[in-house]
C-alpha cells in the first residue's frame, strides 16, 4: 500500500460555491516535500466525495467515509474536532485526536494566503489504499533533540512509515513543530540514530545497523548542517590562495597578487596588507583573541613571511594599506604554510626547502639576530621594519612541507609531499609521530574528538582522518571520498567534534560529519579550483579559489 | 545335556547318523528303544530320554507330524518355529553353529555330570528316594513328581513346553535350544547334525605317487624330495635381489593391446609418420531430398528464384535444380553425369591435399608471467590537474629539479612556467616563434630554462630563487664581447648573444634546433640540429655549449645518419647520440665510441637514459619502444610495441622504477621498469597503465611526457594545448 500524507485542504472554492468551503483530500507521496513544490497526487474518488460536503466545516469520520473504507477509519477524529471558520483573521486549529496507537500522525498546518483566506491542511500519514496493505511497516519512534524550546516536539512516541527517508522525517518533524507553532518556518533537520546519521530509508537503516524495529526508536534531530545563504562574493584581483576565519571579527585572505586582505564582512575590505613581492600562499591570524592589536602573519612564495599589526579600535571604511612590521627571512624556497601558536608568541612555517621554521612574533628585538631597517616611504613618516631570522628549524621532511598546524602549545603537526604526517616536539625538535599516508599531502588540520584527530588531504580526492592516539595503526579511521580532484583544504569545526569541511580543486567545498560517509552539504559556488576554505564565526564557511573570489556561505548551524 | 557337536569328531557324527537313520521309523515308539541307543544317548545327551516324556511325545505326535516321516518338513509344516529353524539351517548356519560350539565346549569344561552313578540302568534307583550321588558322595534326591494332569495343563499353557525334556539321569527338565532342536531334526532325517558337514568329500589320495602302479624300486621316497633344493634357494635369492634393486617391477602398467581401426580412413589420426601418408579424398556429397525424383514442394524453386539464378555468378549458381516427376520412369538422363564424373576424377587426381596440424595451447599460458599491477604501486593513474593556457600544441615540457615548477614550450610561441601544485601559470615569455624544446637546468640552485626556438637556443632566467641565486644567474647569463671576437677567425658554429628583451642569452645556430639537453652539472648543454646527412657529416649537427665560459664545441665524432637527440649520461661523461637508425654512445673524455646500439627500428624519435645509466629506452616512429640493457648486448633487450602511432617521447622516472612513453595516438603508457643492481638479473618490465585524456589535434596526440622528479606523477603535454598531470 502507499503510505502517504493525506492532506485535507480546506479552502474556499470560488467556483463551486460562494461562501462554502470544500474539502480536498490529497495525498502526498512519501518523501516529497510539502512545502517546496508539492507534487500532489489527487485521489479522485475521495476528492469528488469530499466536495459534496462543501458547507460542512466539521470534520467527522462520517464525512470522511469514502470509497476507501480504511481511510476513514484510520483517521479517527474527535467529534469536537472542528474547524472554526469564524471569518476572523485569527488562525484556528483543527484539534485532531489520533488513536492511542498513533497510527495517524495528524498535524494541522495553517498557512495564510494573501487573500486572507485561511488554508487549513491536515496532514496525516496514514494508510490510504487497502489493496496495497502493509508493504511498508510502521515504526514507533520518539523524536528527541538537544535544541531549545521552539524546536522541541512532544516527547510521546508516534508511528511513522518505515520507508521514510531523511526528507520524510524532516517533514514529519516540521509538521509536528508547525502544529504547535503557527509561525513555524520550515527547517531542514538531520537525524541521528545510535550515533549515526540517517542517510537512507529508515527501514534500510535499521536493517543495516541491526536495530530492532520492535521497540520505540529514539531519533535525535538537529538542524541540518547546510548553508542557508550565499553572501555576495568578495572579489580579489587574483586567485585567493589562503583564507583564515579564526577571528570572528574579520576574515583574512591571501591573494596571488601578493596582497593580503582583511574583510569585515562580505564585500567589505578594510585593510590591505602590502609588502610581499610574490603570491601569498598562506595566512594566519596570530592572536585572534586579543582585543587591541591584531597581529597577522602571511607566508609567501617570495620566501619570506611577514607579520602585520593593526589596532582593532580604529575603524575604517575605506581599505587602508598596512606595511608589515616584521619580515621573516630564512627560507630558501617558497613558504607554503604558516600556523601560529595558541598564545601567539611563535609562529611556524613550512616551506619548499623541506624545513619547518619557528619565528617570534613579538616586536622586541634582540641583539645579534635582529637588524633594523629604516625605510623612507614617499617622504612620509619613517616606518620601521624588522628583519628577523628563525628561532629554530625543524628538519626531517624529505620534500616540500605543504602544511603545518600548531594545535597544542608544544606540538607542531606537519604534512609534506614526501607522504608523511609528522608531529614535532617544539622544545626538543624531535619527531613524536611519523606516519606515511601514501599520497602527497597538501592540507592538514587538527581537531575533532579531544582535538587530536588529524585530517589531511592531498594529491587525491580523499580526505583522510587519522587518530594518532591509536598505537600501531597506520590506516586512517575515516576516509571521505566524494571529491573528484585534489583536496586543497580541510578544516575541523571549532566547536563540534564531528564536523569538518574540505575544499577541492573540483570547485566544491564539502561539509562532513564523522557520523556518516556522505557529505552533509556541497557548496558549489566556485567556478574554479577552491584553494582554501575555513569556518568563520562557527556558522559560516569562507572559501577562496581560482575564480578570485572569496565566498561566504552562511547560516550553517553546527550544534 | 549339551550335545557333542564338535566338528572334529566327524566320524562319530557319521556313525551317529547311520544309527539314527536306522532308527528313525521307530522314534516315537517308546522307551524300549532307548536302551539300545546307548551311544547315541551318550552323545545326544538327553535326546533319548526326552522321547519317552509325554509332553514332548505328544507334541511330536501332534504338532509336527512330519517328525515321523521322512518327507516331513516340506509337507505342510505349520509350526513357525520349525520352519524358521529349517530356513536358518539352509541360510545362515555357520554363525549359530559356532555359537553352539562355543557353548558346548565351555559347558563341558565347567559342568561335570552331577550324578556320579555312572552308566547304570536307572531302573536300579526306581524305588529309591534318591537318584544317585553327586561328586561329594551325597545323595541326589528325587524331585517331587508333578501330577500328569498338572504337567499337561502346564504344558498347554506353556508354548515352549514341547521343547522341554525331562532328564531322568539328573532328574530335571531341560529346555532345548533352537539349535539343539534343529540338530535333532537333522538326526531324525538321517543327516549329519552339522549342516556344514560334507558327507561326500572329494577324495584326496594322500598316498599316491608317480609310479605307484609300477614302481621301479620299492625304495621309499628319498629325502631330497622333501628338502628345498639349493638351486631353487639361489634362484629365490636372485629374484629377491632383483626385486629389491628394482630390476623386477610389479607395478608395471598393463600394456593395452593395440587394436587398429580397420575401416578408419586415418585422416584424423594425429600419429606422426615419417613417410608420405595417405590422405583420403574428400567424399562426394550424398544425394538429399532435393535430388529425389519427386521432392516435396518446398524444395522446388519458384520461377523467380530460377530467374535470380541467372544473375548469379556461375560458381555460385546451384548445380542442380530440383524438379518433380510423376514417376521414376519419366526422369530424364542427367546431363552433367559425364562432366561431374570427370570433375570428380580431376578432383581426386589433381587436388592437392594437405594435412593441417593443429596445436592445442591455452592462450593464457603464452602470456608471460608478470607481477600484479597492484604490487607495483604507486604509479600515475588518474588525471586530477590540468594546466591550461597555451593556444597551440604544447611541444615540450620540463620539470624543475624540486618539482615545484614545470616549464612548457608551445607552438604558439610561448614558454610558460606553471606551479605544479595549483596549476597556476607563473610566467609567460612571448618568443614569437614556435618553441620546439624546453629544458630546465638540472641544478636546483640554478633555475635557468633553455628553450629551442627556431635556430636559437634561449637561456631564460626564470626569476625564481632568492637574491643570491638571482645575482649568480645574472652573472652567468651575461655574455661579454670577448668570446665572440676570439672565435671570429674560425667560422663560429654558434654565436652567443645577449638578449635584453628576455634577459637571457640567445645562442644562434645554423639550422633549426630540435632538442636541448643539459648535462647533470648544469654547465654544459647539448643541442641537436637535425639537418640533412651531408650537414651531419660535417660534424656540426650536435653542439655542446658550456655556459660558464660561453664556448661552443662540436662533437668530434662522425655521425652516420641524421641525429635525433643527444642525452648525457646521468653519472659519467658519456654522451648518447641517437640517429634515426641507431644509438651511439661516446665517451667524451676519451673521445671515442664506446658502443653502438642497433635498434632495428625504422626511425628513432626519442631516447631516455635510466638514472643508473646502464639502460636506455628508445622510442620509434613506428610505435615501438626498445629497452636496451647496455651490459647485455647491443641488441634490444625488449621491444614493446604498444602504440599504434608514432612514439613522440619516452621518459624515465628519476628515482622510482617507472618509465613512460607517449604517442600520437593520444595516449601515454606507463611501465614498471625495475633495474636490479645484481648484474645477473635482467630488468623487469611490466606495463602498468594506459593514460588517456588528450584529444588528437591534426593527427598529433601527446607530444611530450615527463615524470615529476619526486612523486610518481607524470606530466603529459598534448597537441590539444593542455598539459595534464597524472597522479597515483
Amino acid at each position: 500500500m502507499k503510505t502517504g500524507v493525506l492532506t485535507i485542504i480546506k479552502e474556499k472554492r470560488k467556483e463551486a460555491s460562494k461562501e462554502g468551503t470544500s474539502w480536498v483530500l490529497k495525498t502526498l507521496k512519501d518523501g516529497e516535500h510539502i512545502k517546496g513544490n508539492p507534487p500532489i497526487e489527487d485521489m479522485k474518488g475521495e476528492e469528488t466525495e469530499q466536495r459534496s460536503h462543501e458547507t460542512d466545516t466539521t470534520f467527522t469520520p462520517a464525512a470522511h467515509r469514502t470509497s476507501d473504507g480504511t481511510c476513514a477509519q484510520q483517521l479517527r477524529c474527535d467529534p469536537d474536532a472542528k474547524l472554526t471558520n469564524d471569518g476572523s483573521d485569527q488562525p484556528t486549529f483543527i484539534s485532531l485526536n489520533t488513536e492511542a496507537t498513533c497510527s495517524v500522525v495528524a498535524v494541522t498546518q495553517l498557512r495564510r494566503t494573501s487573500g486572507g483566506n485561511p488554508i487549513y491542511s491536515i496532514q496525516a500519514a496514514m494508510d490510504i489504499d487497502a489493496d496495497f496493505e502493509e508493504t511498508s511497516r510502521r515504526i514507533q519512534v520518539r523524536f528527541i533533540t538537544k535544541l531549545n524550546a521552539p524546536f522541541r516536539v512532544p516527547a510521546n512516541a508516534i508511528a511513522i512509515p518505515s520507508n521514510l527517508t531523511r526528507l520524510g522525517l524532516s517533514t514529519v518533524v516540521n509538521n509536528l513543530l508547525s502544529a504547535g507553532n503557527p509561525e513555524w518556518e520550515e527547517e531542514p533537520f538531520d537525524f541521528l540514530i545510535d550515533g549515526e546519521l540517517v542517510r537512507m530509508s529508515l527501514e534500510k537503516f535499521l536493517l543495516a545497523k541491526g536495530i530492532s524495529a520492535e521497540k520505540t526508536l529514539e531519533i535525535e534531530y538537529f538542524k541540518a548542517v547546510a548553508p542557508r545563504r550565499e553572501e555576495e562574493p568578495s572579489v580579489h584581483d587574483d586567485w585567493v590562495s589562503a583564507v583564515d576565519g579564526s577571528c570572528p571579527g574579520f576574515i583574512l585572505t591571501g591573494c596571488y597578487d601578493g596582497l593580503g586582505r582583511v574583510w569585515e564582512s562580505a564585500g567589505l575590505c578594510t585593510r590591505i596588507l602590502e609588502g610581499h613581492s610574490d603570491a601569498i600562499s598562506s595566512v594566519c591570524i596570530v592572536n585572534p583573541e586579543e582585543a587591541t592589536n591584531v597581529i597577522l602573519a602571511t607566508a609567501s612564495k617570495d620566501r619570506t613571511l611577514r607579520l602585520w599589526k593593526y589596532s582593532k579600535d580604529d575603524r575604517v571604511s575605506n581599505p587602508t594599506k598596512i606595511r608589515p612590521f616584521k619580515i621573516l627571512k630564512g627560507h630558501k624556497l617558497s613558504v607554503q604554510s604558516v600556523a601560529s601558536q595558541k598564545s601567539g608568541h611563535l609562529i611556524c612555517s613550512g616551506s619548499w626547502d623541506y624545513t619547518i621554521k619557528l619565528w617570534r612574533t613579538d616586536e622586541h628585538h634582540f641583539e645579534g639576530d635582529v637588524s633594523i631597517k629604516k625605510r623612507k616611504k614617499n617622504d612620509q613618516a619613517e616606518e620601521s621594519q624588522l628583519e628577523e631570522d628563525s628561532v629554530a628549524t625543524l628538519v626531517g621532511h624529505s620534500q616540500s612541507v605543504s602544511s603545518v598546524a600548531w594545535p597544542k602549545h608544544e606540538e607542531i603537526y606537519s604534512v609534506s609531499w614526501d607522504h608523511s604526517v609528522r608531529s614535532w616536539d617544539v622544545e626538543t625538535g624531535n619527531v613524536l609521530f611519523n606516519h606515511l599516508s601514501g599520497k602527497a599531502l597538501n592540507c592538514l588540520d587538527i581537531g575533532g574528538e579531544g582535538s587530536s584527530l588529524i585530517a589531511a588531504g592531498g594529491s587525491d580526492p580523499i580526505v583522510r582522518i587519522w587518530d594518532p592516539r591509536k598505537p600501531g595503526t597506520s590506516s586512517p579511521i575515516f576516509q571521505f571520498s566524494s571529491h573528484t580532484s585534489w583536496v586543497s583544504a580541510c578544516k575541523w569545526h571549532d566547536k563540534s567534534w564531528f564536523h569538518l569541511l574540505s575544499a577541492s580543486y573540483d570547485g566544491k567545498v564539502m561539509l562532513w560529519d564523522l557520523r556518516t560517509a556522505w557529505p552533509l552539504a556541497v557548496i558549489d559556488s566556485h567556478k574554479e579550483k577552491v584553494l582554501s576554505a575555513d569556518w568563520w564565526k562557527d556558522d559560516n564557511v569562507v572559501s577562496g579559489g581560482a575564480d578570485s573570489k572569496l565566498r561566504i556561505s552562511s547560516g550553517i548551524y553546527v550544534s | 545335556m549339551k550335545l557333542k557337536l564338535d566338528s572334529e569328531s566327524s566320524q562319530k557324527a557319521c556313525k551317529l547318523q547311520k544309527k539314527h537313520g536306522k532308527k528313525k521309523s521307530h522314534v516315537n515308539e517308546s522307551d524300549a528303544l532307548l536302551e539300545k541307543q546307548n551311544n547315541v544317548e551318550q552323545h545326544l545327551g538327553q535326546e533319548a530320554p526326552t522321547l519317552d516324556e509325554a509332553p514332548l511325545q505328544q507334541h511330536l505326535d501332534s504338532a509336527p507330524p512330519s517328525d515321523c516321516n521322512e518327507d516331513h518338513v516340506e509337507a505342510g509344516d505349520n509350526h513357525g518355529n520349525l520352519e524358521n529353524d529349517d530356513d536358518q539351517e539352509n541360510g545362515s548356519d555357520n554363525p549359530i553353529l559356532d555359537q553352539v560350539d562355543e557353548e558346548s565346549d565351555s559347558s563341558e569344561d565347567e559342568v561335570a555330570p552331577r550324578n556320579t552313578i555312572g552308566d547304570v540302568p536307572l531302573e536300579w534307583y526306581r524305588d529309591e528316594k534318591h537318584i544317585g550321588y553327586d561328586i561329594s558322595g551325597k545323595k541326589i534326591l528325587k524331585k517331587e513328581r508333578e501330577d500328569k494332569v498338572q504337567s499337561f495343563l502346564a504344558s498347554a499353557d506353556d508354548s515352549k513346553s514341547w521343547r522341554k525334556v525331562y532328564d531322568e539321569y539328573n532328574d530335571e527338565i531341560i529346555e532345548l535350544s533352537k539349535e539343539e532342536v534343529r540338530q535333532l531334526r537333522r538326526l531324525l532325517k538321517g543327516k549329519a547334525p552339522h549342516a556344514d558337514f560334507d558327507p561326500y568329500p572329494s577324495y584326496v589320495d594322500w598316498f599316491e605317487w608317480e609310479d605307484a602302479k609300477h614302481p621301479l624300486s620299492n625304495a621309499p621316497e628319498p629325502k631330497r624330495r622333501f628338502i628345498r633344493s639349493k638351486w631353487e634357494a639361489k634362484k629365490v635369492v636372485q629374484l629377491v635381489r632383483a626385486i629389491r634393486n628394482g630390476h623386477i617391477n610389479f607395478d608395471k602398467p598393463k600394456e593395452e593391446q593395440h587394436f587398429y581401426h580397420l575401416w578408419d580412413d586415418y585422416s584424423s589420426s594425429t600419429e606422426k609418420t615419417t613417410h608420405l601418408s595417405y590422405i583420403p579424398a574428400p567424399k562426394p556429397k550424398l544425394p538429399g531430398h532435393d535430388e529425389s525424383y519427386n521432392p516435396s514442394l518446398e524444395y522446388i524453386p519458384t520461377q523467380e528464384e530460377i530467374n535470380s539464378y541467372q544473375l548469379m555468378y556461375e560458381e555460385d549458381r546451384p548445380k542442380f535444380i530440383p524438379r518433380r516427376f510423376t514417376s521414376m520412369r519419366s526422369v530424364p538422363a542427367y546431363d552433367n553425369a559425364l562432366k561431374d564424373a570427370f570433375e570428380r576424377c580431376l578432383d581426386l587426381y589433381l587436388c592437392p591435399r594437405v594435412r593441417k596440424k593443429r596445436i592445442n595451447i591455452d592462450p593464457e599460458s603464452l602470456k608471460p608471467k608478470l607481477p600484479n599491477r597492484k604490487d607495483l604501486k604507486p604509479y600515475p593513474t588518474t588525471c586530477y590537474l590540468e594546466y591550461r593556457g597555451h593556444k597551440d600544441a604544447v611541444m615540450s615540457i620540463s620539470t624543475e629539479a624540486n618539482g615545484q615548477w614545470i616549464a612548457s614550450g608551445s607552438l604558439d610561441g610561448t614558454v610558460r612556467i606553471w606551479e605544479v601544485e595549483t596549476g597556476r601559470c607563473l610566467k609567460v615569455w612571448e618568443l614569437g616563434e614556435a618553441v620546439k624544446y624546453v629544458a630546465w637546468n638540472p641544478r636546483p640552485d640554478l633555475p635557468i630554462l633553455a628553450a629551442a626556438v627556431g635556430v636559437d637556443v634561449l637561456l631564460l632566467n626564470t626569476g625564481l630563487g632568492d637574491g643570491e641565486v638571482q645575482a649568480k644567474i645574472k652573472e652567468i647569463l651575461h655574455v661579454g664581447t670577448l668570446p665572440g671576437t676570439e672565435n671570429s677567425d674560425k667560422t663560429p658554429v654558434a654565436t652567443w648573444l645577449q638578449d635584453d628583451k628576455i634577459e637571457g642569452i640567445r645562442l644562434r645556430h645554423f639550422k633549426t634546433v630540435s632538442a636541448v639537453e643539459w648535462h647533470r652539472k648544469g654547465d654544459y648543454l647539448s643541442t641537436v640540429m637535425p639537418a640533412d646527412i651531408l650537414f651531419s657529416f660535417v660534424l656540426k649537427a650536435i653542439l655542446i655549449h658550456q655556459l660558464s665560459t660561453k664556448l661552443t664545441q662540436k662533437i668530434p665524432f662522425k655521425l652516420h645518419g641524421i641525429p635525433v637527440s643527444s642525452v648525457f649520461h646521468p653519472t659519467q661523461s658519456i654522451l648518447f647520440v641517437s640517429t634515426k637508425k641507431d644509438v651511439r654512445v661516446y665517451n667524451l673524455l676519451k673521445q671515442k665510441l664506446i658502443k653502438k646500439l642497433k635498434t632495428g627500428l625504422r626511425e628513432v624519435s626519442s631516447i631516455a637514459v635510466h638514472p643508473a645509466g646502464d639502460n636506455v629506452i628508445v622510442g620509434s616512429r613506428e610505435g615501438k619502444l626498445c629497452w636496451f640493457d647496455m651490459d647485455l648486448s647491443s641488441q634490444p633487450y625488449k621491444i614493446l610495441s604498444c602504440h599504434p602511432k608514432d612514439i613522440t617521447n619516452v621518459a624515465f622516472h628519476r628515482s622510482r622504477p617507472l618509465f613512460a612513453s607517449c604517442s600520437d595516438d593520444g595516449t601515454a603508457y606507463v611501465f614498471h621498469g625495475m633495474v636490479y643492481s645484481d648484474l645477473t638479473q635482467n630488468p623487469l618490465i611490466t606495463p602498468l597503465e594506459i593514460l588517456r585524456g588528450h584529444k588528437n589535434v591534426n593527427g598529433r596526440g601527446v607530444m611530450d611526457c615527463k615524470f615529476h622528479p619526486m612523486q610518481p606523477w607524470l606530466f603529459t603535454a598534448g597537441a590539444d594545448s593542455v598539459i595534464k598531470l597524472y597522479c597515483h
